[in-house]
């Protein structure tokens, strides 16, 4: 499972990387010296074009080891210069030749868009959990999933597209203690009181779609405060343990207003060998408190 | 007076008479197949198993007195067998002449029709051989013969001890308070059958030719049933050993009496004892006989003298009272009572029962300090989920001294010891005051007073598994295989580390059982 959910998160976070790259700024540049020429190839032994003059300048449409694929404004004559033949046309304006980034062509240099603002916002969630160690629950409690209500923090914005967030969450599930004989399960009809409360730290990273939506993705680490209580324990035999694990998330927000905004989020979470020693879950061979969850947050705040 | 006693004597021979069954002949040998699967043939067999060997129709009592007597030989000579009888079972599809092919190689031939059979095995006398071992070993080597064994006693697992009043530690080293906690005394929905010595299930007086020292007389004897288990809990059940179908249960020893107490005697009724399962229903079925019953099989003989011996529980009688107590619906069967000698005919009638949703819980045996051998139903417990072998600790959690630990003891109960703890170290239950038929000081019993005993044993431990059974089963744990796994699991490991052969998985523990399993523990 940690295997899946690791390859899950990279992919995730790849994808939001990937996504990043057209945020960068369009590049032009400035010819240092007279007669220098514009050649129909990326190498010294093509033909050239055209001679600039020292101060004409050129739109970058693409850089290719050591080459630029410029574009003359005016003529929107094309073709191939080299890089150290040219300078940047303003501070910033450089580009690294050689990483074969596509750089969209723009007749001037944009202006670029404002910063925004680090963001704090209260967040709400209600979702629903699948459990991993669904026989064993499905034995006690009937039911395979639980529901998770929850609230916390979110930080956006305080680089790039990152965002942080702190989730406290809770569950609480009612059934009563059996016995798993050759398949069949015996209820024995002795309550039992299970609750939930995980607090999810972590970070993600969101990619705009549009003037109000974003995708993003996000993993961080769950702590996981389990209870498992039933009456006529003796001292000792109610469950109350704290375990660690991690989770892994990605979905969508939309914001309805500047203040408010939605998010549909899928989640995976693990907490490995947090039981399966004793009590069904042993006879089910399951040591996972996690599984796969949906949840929809409420944020509140910029 | 003997006027007034004569006529009672007659009057209950009477009602004996009336109420035994029709002279019911072998289904199977009409058939002219001996047929060794259980039902349909099996119910037939058994119906007329209802009618004991050599009866006339003139006696009430199911056994002859010269069964009786061939007991009291058995006891007094310390042998294992009944002497002159063998259970033989045939292969499948051999037919009745090839049965009577058999049977004649015995030294004496005798036809299958002068058998009964109990289950698929046919209980045959054997007059021209009295050792049973050899007439045995006669028929094991006939092509026909599945099997032939000699007619083993069986053995209570208890001495009697002298009565008195105790603390029931044993109850709280089982945890039953916290067991009643979960589930107070279990449901009437459970039958659990104790097949022992009986459990007098009726108020009545009954007149008995008996010998008192100088003569033979007729003698009333009253009977009440124990006022520490509730009338209405008890099922009418059936007498296997004494009298012929359709007379009440009688206990004249006391000890199928203590071993229903324990598992589901009366509780929180001001009165004596507490039982485990004290709202489960009692299924007495009486397959052992006491010295006072074969006493009055002789006496009604006219034989003067006493009885000289212990007394005693054939293992046909035993295998035909556990399949009965299945048919009638038992959920639990109690088998507090073993003895040396292997019988494979116990097998298919535990596993008999538990086809038919019983819980089986048998004692190892208690001669763990007079040679220790494995005993009979008891080494078959391992074999069959559902039926457990139970060994017995006293009050430090330690082995009883006498409990036996080559039977293949599967768990482990409070069985007493009075070497941790003298007698306070008994089980103790409301049972029949035994000074009020001390076998051999008492010429004239009556078996209608109860008061404390304390006793000790296999006997006393295998209840306290029959008990807990029958509680789960009040849980809705509807499968005997279910209810051991629970047992096991939730024991108390003893001994060494798992497993054992003196406290097999380790001492029950009731509330542990009866709380069952959460997610995490």
């Amino acid at each position: 499972m940690s295997r899946r959910l690791a390859v899950v998160l990279a992919a995730a976070v790849a994808l939001a990387l990937l996504e990043a790259g057209p945020a960068a700024a369009q590049e032009a540049v400035k010819v240092k010296a007279n007669r220098t020429p514009l050649r129909a190839e990326p190498t010294s032994a093509s033909a050239a074009v055209t001679f600039f003059q020292a101060g004409t300048t050129l739109q970058v449409i693409e850089s290719r080891e050591g080459w630029y694929r410029v574009r003359e404004p005016k003529t929107r004559l094309e073709g191939f210069i080299m890089a150290v033949l040219v300078e940047p046309l303003a501070a910033g304006g450089a580009v690294k030749p050689g990483a074969g980034r596509q750089v969209p062509a723009s007749p001037a240099r944009p202006k670029a868009p404002p910063k925004p603002s680090i963001g704090v916002r209260a967040v709400a969630d209600v979702g629903a959990v699948w459990f991993t160690a669904s026989e064993s629950f499905d034995a006690v409690t009937g039911s395979n999933r639980r529901m998770q209500y929850g609230g916390g923090l979110q930080v956006v914005n305080f680089w790039k597209g990152l965002f942080a967030e702190a989730i406290v969450g809770r569950s609480r599930l009612t059934g009563s203690r059996v016995v798993y004989y050759q398949g069949t399960t015996y209820d024995l009809g002795v309550p039992t009181t299970i609750t939930f409360t995980p607090v999810d730290a972590g970070l993600g990273w969101r990619v705009a779609l549009g003037k109000r939506a974003h995708s993003y993705v996000g993993g961080g680490v769950t702590l996981l405060q389990y209870r498992e209580t039933s009456d006529f324990a003796a001292d000792g035999e109610n469950v109350d343990e704290s375990h660690t694990g991690y989770y892994a998330c990605a979905g969508l927000e939309y914001s309805l207003t500047k203040w408010l905004h939605l998010r549909g989020e899928a989640r995976v979470t693990s907490v490995a060998n947090a039981i399966g020693q004793a009590g069904v879950s042993k006879d089910f061979e399951e040591n996972n408190l996690g599984g796969l969850g949906v949840a929809v947050k409420l944020a509140i705040g910029k | 007076m003997s006027c007034r006693l004569a006529a009672i004597v007659l009057a209950v021979s009477a009602a004996f008479l009336a109420g035994g069954p029709p002279g019911t002949r072998l289904a199977a040998q009409d058939r002219g197949v001996v047929d060794r699967r259980p039902p349909p043939g099996v119910r037939a067999r058994e119906a007329r198993a209802e009618r004991e060997d050599g009866q006339t129709g003139r006696s009430p009592f199911r056994l002859s007195a010269e069964r009786a007597v061939a007991f009291a030989r058995a006891s007094s000579g310390r042998m294992n067998w009944v002497p002159g009888e063998v259970l033989v079972a045939f292969k499948p599809g051999v037919s009745t002449a090839q049965a009577a092919r058999a049977l004649s190689a015995l030294r004496e031939p005798v036809s299958p029709r002068a058998g009964r059979w109990v289950g698929e095995a046919l209980l045959v006398p054997t007059p021209g051989e009295d050792n049973p071992e050899l007439a045995a070993g006669i028929l094991a080597q006939q092509p026909e013969v599945l099997w032939a064994q000699p007619n083993y006693i069986r053995r209570l697992h208890a001495p009697a001890t002298d009565p008195g009043y105790g603390s029931q530690w044993n109850f709280t080293l089982i945890d039953a308070p916290g067991a009643w906690d979960i589930s107070p005394g279990g449901t009437s929905d459970v039958l659990v059958a104790v097949v022992d010595t009986g459990v007098t299930e009726v108020s009545r007086s009954l007149a008995f030719r008996l010998w008192t020292g100088q003569r033979l007389e007729n003698v009333l004897i009253p009977y009440a049933p124990n006022p520490d288990i509730a009338q209405s809990r008890i099922v009418q059940g059936r007498d296997f050993g004494l009298f012929d179908s359709g007379s009440p249960v009688l206990d004249m020893d006391g000890h199928g009496t203590h071993v229903a107490s324990t598992i589901l005697q009366s509780t929180n009724n001001g009165l004596g004892y507490a039982g485990i399962a004290y709202n489960a229903r009692l299924l007495p079925v009486k397959v052992c006989l006491s010295e006072w019953d074969l006493q009055m099989i002789l006496s009604s003989a006219g034989m003067p003298g006493y009885y000289e011996g212990d007394g005693a529980c054939s293992d046909d009688a035993v295998l035909a009272g556990v399949r009965w107590a299945a048919d009638q619906g038992a959920k639990v069967v109690n088998l507090s009572l073993g003895g040396v000698g292997a019988l494979p005919a116990y097998v298919s009638a535990l596993r008999y029962a538990v086809a038919k949703g019983a819980f089986v819980a048998i004692s190892a045996g208690n001669n763990y300090e007079d040679g220790n051998e494995a005993e009979a139903p008891a080494m078959y417990g391992r074999q069959i989920d559902g039926v457990m072998t139970v060994g017995a600790v006293g009050r430090s959690k330690t082995r009883a001294y006498y409990s036996n630990t080559a039977s293949g003891v599967e768990i482990a109960a409070p069985g007493g010891n009075t070497r941790d703890g003298g007698r306070a170290g008994m089980i103790f239950q409301y049972g029949l005051n035994p000074d009020d038929s001390d076998f051999g000081r008492v010429s004239k019993p009556r078996f209608d007073r109860y008061t404390g005993i304390g006793l000790e044993g296999t006997s006393m431990a295998t209840p306290h598994v029959a008990g807990v059974a029958a509680l789960l089963y009040s849980r809705g744990v509807r499968s005997p295989g279910a209810i051991e796994a629970i047992i096991k699991r939730h024991a108390q490991d003893l001994g060494q580390a798992g497993v054992d052969d003196e406290y097999g998985a380790g001492l029950i523990d009731a509330r542990a059982a009866l709380r069952g399993l959460g997610v995490a523990r």
